[in-house]
């Protein structure tokens, strides 16, 4: 799966749809077979069964659409869109690699091929001396939160003398107080927590997402906001499920106060933002705190629950900047006030948009709010109350900041300046927001599925 | 005997990487950080791994010290020019590194009966020589070992991109 994505990487865009597509199609060859027909392969690295088959789908279907939306992004410099391009693939690998992992060491290789792919994409429009800033402080910060991350690894290595996922499991599950090397462990643990929350931007360790998200390139800012999201939140849920289980009542008040304050500061925050990446940012914040509740609540049976709200927010996000993107292009500006009028000027963008952002706020019938259901009800099954009151709370504060760019869109009065949109485009804004509502109005049928 | 040569280098390696951060000039500040690594390539000799301390030694206090030593003359760095944080953020960050500092310490001190089973392991002695340590990654590790290859390739291609002049 993996070698037919290298191999058939080449440096044109209809290529590089054809290798995801085949990639994709290759990724459910053993769908049929039973789950665990399919041991891990490569001695023990890398391991397929249906859930990587999901989340990889998952991954390798918002790809696609970014490398059309990225092609429509780069029409003006055609010359780099080949360099992009490879680099958006790489960062693909690594996601996947991210999530079929089953030795830490494979898990460390897929955070660093997707973040130093990142980093590069940040900072790649260089004339723009935010994107440039987005660039450094991404990649300072980032190797900083790796570097954590390997430190807490080489602490674990030295108390268990292994990082293979199961092996490990093994060695926690006959773990008690009076095994040697506590200490080792429990830092080793807390660090390798640590270097996943910065990457998925959890509370206390999200300072960088905001000025990164707004200063990089749109569509790399889509990029970062669904893909590199999703692989690192899936990343951590595997991590924590197959090998640290066992020490769940050690982490469990971690993650619950990092819950806690992610939601918050998320959904508070973002009510402030006027620029609208710094907003989705914030929301992805929030966003962040949501799938933390369900790593915490969901265990490893129902790991579809994950997979939807994953599915839902990708698609939503994909179809808020593929909206957002021309419109910042036509625009000139990236506030909130430059969505002014947008209904009548693009009813096609607006309405996408609308679906986009309610399912974001979790309005009943989408996908959003499916997602939340479903990780809601996991909680409160787990008996924590707190939380879900708490991210009820943040939920309907949400509603306030989405709404404020429908105000923008139905309300405002639309300046003069025309929104350029290709009917190619629009085509394919309209096949993503098909899709949102086909994920949002079929929950059951899509978990039941997977 | 080996534990004495491991305090000397531990010293050495202290001593020059407090150095490296309070030395004022920072052509001083470079050449610190070439005894640090040397003395951290020592430690890594001391622990049997050869290749790596080999490695540690081409790679750090050659090619990449080469490079600072280039950037530094090139900047022409002078203490004017740079910018001074106010005392807050100062204090702010002492703090918050010792912090860190202490948690981390007290966290590790905890386990003082080191009984890590790496160093019990009966192929220890010879783990970290080139032979070994070619079989484990062409074996054990041949799938981490390939794929560090796109790592590499990602980010040379992000490197010919940043830095492309526009035409």
């Amino acid at each position: 799966m993996l070698v037919e994505l290298l191999g058939l990487r080449k440096l044109v865009g209809p290529v590089a749809v054809l290798g995801l597509l085949v990639t994709l199609y290759l990724n459910f060859m053993h769908w049929n077979e039973e789950v665990v027909v399919l041991d891990p392969i490569y001695n023990d690295m890398f391991v397929v069964n249906k859930m990587t088959m999901v989340f990889n789908a998952i991954i390798l279907s918002l790809a696609v659409f970014l490398v059309f939306m990225g092609a429509n992004f780069y029409k003006d410099e055609k010359k780099h869109w080949s360099d992009y391009l490879s680099i958006y693939i790489f960062a693909v690998c690594g996601a996947i690699l991210m999530i079929g992992s089953h030795h830490l060491l494979m898990t460390f290789i897929g955070i660093e091929i997707l973040s130093v792919s990142l980093y590069v994409l940040a900072g790649s429009n260089r004339t723009k001396v935010e994107s440039n800033e987005a660039g450094m402080k991404y990649f300072i910060m980032g190797a900083f939160a790796s570097g954590i991350l390997l430190f807490g690894m080489a602490l674990l290595f030295g108390a268990t003398g292994t990082l293979h996922y199961q092996k490990l499991n093994t060695f926690l599950l006959a773990f008690n107080n009076s095994t040697p090397n506590t200490g080792f462990l429990y830092t080793g643990m807390v660090l390798i927590l640590i270097g996943f929350f910065f990457k998925i931007s959890a509370a206390p360790f999200h300072f960088w997402s905001p000025d990164v998200y707004q200063g990089s390139p749109s569509i790399v800012t889509a990029f970062m906001a669904t893909i590199a999201k999703i692989a690192a939140v899936t990343s951590l849920y595997l991590l924590l499920n197959q090998v640290f289980v066992a020490l769940h009542e050690l982490y469990d008040i971690l993650l619950i106060l990092i819950c806690i304050a992610t939601i918050c500061i998320g959904n508070i925050l973002a009510i402030v933002q006027t620029n609208f990446k710094r907003m989705m940012a914030y929301s992805g914040i929030s966003h962040a705190g949501f799938m933390i509740l369900g790593i915490l609540a969901v265990d490893f049976n129902h790991w579809h629950v994950i997979a939807y709200y994953t599915m839902g927010y990708g698609f939503a996000n994909l179809v808020g900047f593929g909206v957002a993107i021309p419109v910042f292009k036509s625009m000139k500006n990236e506030n909130v006030a430059a969505f002014n009028g947008l209904f009548f000027k693009r009813p096609i963008l607006a309405v996408a948009l609308t679906i986009a952002l309610l399912s974001m706020a979790s309005i009943p019938p989408l996908a959003g709010f499916w997602g939340k259901y479903y990780i809601l009800s996991a909680a409160l099954s787990k008996d924590l109350l707190l939380i879900v009151i708490i991210a009820i709370i943040n939920t309907v504060l949400s509603v306030y900041f989405y709404f404020r760019i429908f105000v923008a869109m139905y309300a405002r009065k639309p300046d003069n300046t025309p929104i350029e949109v290709s009917s190619s485009y629009k085509f394919l804004l309209i096949i993503l927001t098909l899709i949102l509502l086909v994920i949002s109005l079929m929950p059951d049928m899509i978990a039941g599925c997977i | 005997m080996r534990e004495y040569i491991f305090y000397f280098l531990a010293f050495v390696s202290i001593i020059s990487a407090l150095m490296v951060v309070f030395s004022k000039n920072p052509i001083h500040s470079v050449l610190y950080l070439v005894i640090c690594f040397f003395s951290i390539a020592g430690h890594y000799l001391i622990l049997n791994a050869e290749f790596l301390a080999v490695v540690h030694v081409i790679i750090y206090a050659g090619a990449i010290m080469v490079l600072f030593l280039f950037v530094i003359m090139l900047l022409n760095l002078n203490k004017e020019s740079e910018p001074h944080k106010p005392a807050i953020i100062k204090f702010a960050s002492v703090i918050s590194g010792s912090l860190l500092v202490l948690v981390l310490v007290a966290a590790l001190l905890k386990s003082e009966n080191l009984n890590l089973p790496a160093s019990t392991h009966p192929s220890m002695h010879s783990i970290g020589m080139v032979k070994d340590l070619g079989k484990s990654l062409f074996t054990d590790y041949l799938l981490p070992f390939e794929i560090s290859s796109v790592l590499f390739l990602s980010a040379m291609v992000g490197v010919v991109l940043i830095s492309k002049k526009e035409a």
